[in-house]
C-alpha cells in the first residue's frame, strides 16, 4: 500500500516537474514574442471632404417634385414671363443636359433646368450649343445667351472630339455615368491605361498611358502623358490612394483631379450632378 | 522496455503540456508582426486562446490599408505532428468583386507528419473547389481549381494564369 502511495506521489512529483519544466519554457518564449497586436489605424487627423463651389446647393436646383407643386400654383398666379430668365450656360450630353440660367424675378438667383424638366409652366424641350428651347401650350420659345463671356462654368462637350479646356473652367459630370464605372470596374480599363511612376522606389503618381476617344475620361479633359498626381488635394502616392478614391466617387459632388501635363501643374475641377 | 515506454510516454506529456502553454496569442502577435512588413494587417479581430487551438473572429483584412475583406473565423492548431490553420467566411470587398470572387467558404492549409514534405492546402468558395500544396523543400506551389460556368465568364483574366491540364484547372508557381 506505502510502496503504491509512493508509486503515484512519484509520478505526480515528475508531472508537476514537467509542468513546470514546460510553463517555464513557455514564459521564455513569452519574452522573445510581441506583447501587442497590430491594428489597422485610420487617419485620425480629421480631414474636411474636398468640396467646390456647389451650385446644387446654393442655388435653386428645379427638381420634378417642385415643379409639380408650382404648376398648380401657377394657374392662380399671373403668367410667367420667360424673358425674366438670363441664359448664363448650357451643358449638353449624349443622354441630355442642362442649362443654368439667372432668374430676375428672384433676384438674379441662378437656376439649374434639366433638359424636358419643366420651369413655371414652360418646359425645356431641346438645347443647342447657344440655345434653349422653351414649351408652352404648343408654342416654342427660344432663349439665347445675352452675355457670351460669363460662359465659364459649363461648356458644351462636343463630340467626338473632346473640348480643350482652360483652366479654371469647372465641367460637369452626371452621377449616372460615374456609377456606370464605379459599379463596372472592368469598363474603365476598357477606357482608360494608367500605371504607376516609381522612383527611388516611391510612387509618384499615376501616369495616363492611353484614353478611349468618347470615353468620360476623354470628356474629364485627361489626356495621354497626364502625370495624376492628386485627387481632391490628397496625393495618389500608393494604389490604396487611388483606390480610396475609386470607394468614395459614388458620395463625392466634386471633384478636382492634379496632373502634370507638359511639365506644369494643372487642375482639372468636375462638378458631379 | 518499461522504462523507454515511461520516458516516451512522460516525453509525449511534456509535449502536450508545452503545447497548451505555449503563448499563442503572443505567437499571434509576432506572425502580425511579420505579416505588417509585406503590408497584410488584420484588424478589429478577437482572439481566444483555448488550450490547443487559437480562434481569431471577425478579423478584418488590409492589405496597403485597403479594405481586403472580413473573414469570419480563423482557426490555428498546433499539435506538433498536425497544425492546421483554417478560415472559415472569408467576404471579400464589394469595391474588389471585380477582381477576385466575393465569398470563401472555407480554406485550410494544414501540415502533418502523415505527409511531411507538403503543407496542403483545399477550400471551397464562390472561386469553385480547391485542392492544392505547397512544398517547401523545393519552393513549389500547385493548386487545382474546379471553377463553376459563372467564374469563368466573370474572371476571365484571373483564370488565364492557370493551365488547363485535362479538364482541371492548374496554376504552378515557384518562390
Amino acid at each position: 500500500m506505502n510502496l503504491d502511495i509512493n508509486r503515484y506521489s512519484n509520478t505526480l512529483v515528475t508531472l508537476f516537474v514537467l509542468a513546470l519544466v514546460a510553463k517555464a519554457l513557455s514564459l521564455t518564449m513569452l519574452y522573445f514574442l510581441e506583447k501587442k497586436g497590430v491594428s489597422q489605424v485610420s487617419d485620425i487627423t480629421y480631414t474636411m471632404p474636398y468640396q467646390a463651389y456647389r451650385f446644387s446647393k446654393t442655388f435653386a436646383i428645379v427638381e420634378q417634385k417642385v415643379q409639380t407643386k408650382q404648376k398648380t400654383a401657377a394657374q392662380t398666379k399671373p403668367l410667367y414671363n420667360l424673358n425674366s430668365l438670363m441664359l448664363k450656360a448650357i451643358y449638353k450630353s449624349k443622354n441630355g443636359g442642362f442649362i443654368v440660367a439667372l432668374d430676375k424675378t428672384k433676384n438674379n438667383k441662378s437656376v439649374f433646368i434639366k433638359l424636358h424638366n419643366e420651369y413655371n409652366g414652360y418646359t425645356l424641350k431641346s438645347i443647342t450649343q447657344n440655345r434653349a428651347t422653351f414649351e408652352r401650350n404648343n408654342q416654342e420659345y427660344k432663349l439665347e445667351f445675352v452675355e457670351t463671356k460669363s460662359m465659364t462654368m459649363f461648356k458644351k462637350a462636343p463630340s467626338p472630339k473632346p473640348p480643350s479646356y482652360d483652366n479654371d473652367v469647372i465641367r460637369a459630370v452626371a452621377k449616372t455615368e460615374v456609377h456606370k464605372y464605379t459599379k463596372d470596374f472592368k469598363s474603365i480599363w476598357k477606357s482608360i491605361a494608367i500605371k504607376e511612376v516609381v522612383k527611388n522606389g516611391k510612387i509618384t503618381g499615376f501616369k495616363v498611358n492611353f484614353i478611349k476617344e468618347g470615353t468620360i475620361f476623354d470628356k474629364l479633359g485627361l489626356k495621354k502623358d497626364d502625370l495624376i498626381i492628386a485627387v481632391n488635394n490628397k496625393p495618389m502616392l500608393s494604389y490604396a490612394s487611388a483606390f480610396k478614391v475609386y470607394g468614395e466617387v459614388n458620395k463625392m459632388t466634386s471633384l478636382k483631379i492634379t496632373v502634370i501635363r507638359n511639365n506644369q501643374e494643372k487642375d482639372l475641377e468636375y462638378e458631379i450632378y | 522496455m518499461k522504462p523507454i515506454l515511461k520516458a516516451l510516454l512522460y516525453a509525449f506529456i511534456f509535449i502536450m503540456m508545452f503545447l497548451f502553454f505555449l503563448p499563442k496569442v503572443e505567437l499571434y502577435y509576432t506572425l502580425e508582426k511579420e505579416l505588417e512588413k509585406q503590408k497584410i494587417v488584420l484588424s478589429d479581430e478577437r482572439i481566444e486562446d483555448s488550450g490547443f487551438s487559437l480562434h481569431i473572429s471577425d478579423a478584418k483584412l488590409y492589405w496597403n490599408s485597403v479594405f481586403g475583406g472580413q473573414i469570419e473565423k480563423i482557426k490555428l492548431s498546433t499539435f506538433l505532428l498536425h497544425n492546421s490553420l483554417s478560415f472559415e467566411n472569408a467576404k471579400l470587398n464589394h469595391a474588389l468583386s471585380s477582381f477576385l470572387p466575393g465569398k470563401i467558404e472555407y480554406l485550410n492549409v494544414r501540415y502533418s507528419i502523415i505527409n511531411p514534405i507538403k503543407v496542403v492546402i483545399s477550400g471551397n468558395g464562390d472561386i469553385g473547389e480547391i485542392k492544392g500544396y505547397i512544398n517547401p523543400f523545393v519552393k513549389e506551389i500547385k493548386i487545382e481549381l474546379n471553377p463553376p460556368a459563372n467564374m469563368r465568364s466573370k474572371y476571365g483574366s484571373l483564370l488565364r494564369k492557370f493551365k488547363n491540364v485535362e479538364g482541371v484547372l492548374v496554376y504552378e508557381s515557384r518562390y
